[in-house]
Formats: structure tokens, sequence, C-alpha cells
């Protein structure tokens, strides 16, 4: 199992759009994929769940990936929180 | 003559007759159709089907001009193919 703490620095926190970008890096991989704030946890490749967890700019969210491709997934989860997610601003 | 504060949506002044505001939940009755629960799987399948193939429409459509806001409609297909959402009316169907 892989695990990691990110800091969500997109400017208006995970809305539509970057949780759609969530969701299709999740969807690209085999492995069950968690994220995790304050106690609540969804997975990675529902759109609803990652909106309903109200991840907010500054915001610190966990990762918990468990799978064959873990380790893949876990790198491209990465790029994502440093990338904000596709957002430009 | 009564005067009503509140915040404003659009500019300027209006005058006209007023309409009185409620807000009430509507009274949803048990719903019934002739369908049977075995079959509504597909049938929802197949609406959302047909309302995916519509909404990709509209975002090659809008791509074609505005490529960055046409991207909201990704979200708006990932909705529908939410396992969450998904999973939870197929166990609701399954028990009837």
């Amino acid at each position: 199992m892989q695990q990691r703490d990110f800091v969500v620095e997109n400017r208006v926190g995970l809305h539509a759009r970057p949780a759609a970008v969530c969701v299709q890096v999740g969807n690209k991989f085999k492995s069950k994929i968690l994220v995790r704030r304050d106690g609540k946890s969804v997975s990675a490749k529902s759109i609803l769940g990652v909106l309903s967890l109200g991840v907010e700019r500054g915001m610190r969210i966990s990762v918990e990936i468990e799978g064959e491709d873990e380790q893949e997934a876990m790198k491209a989860f990465s790029e994502l929180v440093a990338n904000r997610f596709g957002d430009e601003e | 003559m009564k005067e009503l504060k509140g915040i404003g949506v659009s500019e300027g002044i209006v005058i006209g007759p007023a309409r009185v505001f409620e807000n009430t939940r509507p009274e949803i009755e048990e719903a019934k159709d002739e369908i049977p629960c075995k079959c509504k799987l597909q049938v929802l399948r197949d609406a959302i089907d047909r309302t995916k193939a519509d909404i990709r429409q509209t975002y090659e459509r809008t791509r074609a001009t505005n490529p960055k806001e046409a991207e909201i409609f990704e979200a708006h297909i990932l909705f529908l193919e939410d396992p969450t959402l998904l999973d939870e009316i197929g166990s609701m169907l399954r028990e009837g």
C-alpha cells in the first residue's frame, strides 16, 4: 500500500473541473485509490465523492493507493497535485 | 406601502404586479410505473447512454470555439459514470 499526504494549492480547491481531472487520472489505474480528508474517505474514481470532500485551497488530503499499479498511480497523483489538477490560475 | 429588503440580482427598477414567494416542499407520493425492477437498470443504462451522447455532442460543438470552457462537459459525463451513484442505484433496485 502507498500512502502520501498532499496540500492542495489550487486557487479554488477541488471544484468540478479539478475533481474531473482527478477522476480521469484515477480511472487510468486498476488500483483502489482513496482520498481522505478530516476522517472522510472517498474513491478518487468518483467525482461525487471527490466533490463531497469539499477540499479548499491549503487543505491537506491523504491519498491511499492499493493494487498492482499502486506505484505508478502514486507517481501520477503526485504530479497531478504539483500541476494543481490542471488549473491554470 | 410595504417595503421589502433583499439582495439584488440584476440592476434596475421594475414595476409590476407582486407575486408571493412560498418555499414549500412538493409532496411526493410513491412513484409507480409498469417497468419491472429487473428491467429498470437497463432502462437507466440506456438513458445514461443517450444523455452521454447528447453531452458529447455539446462538448464537441463548444470545443470548436471555446476549448477551455468545453472541458466542464467532461465533468458532466463523469457524473453520469460515477460508480458511487450507480452502485447505490443498483443496490436500491435489487432490493426493489
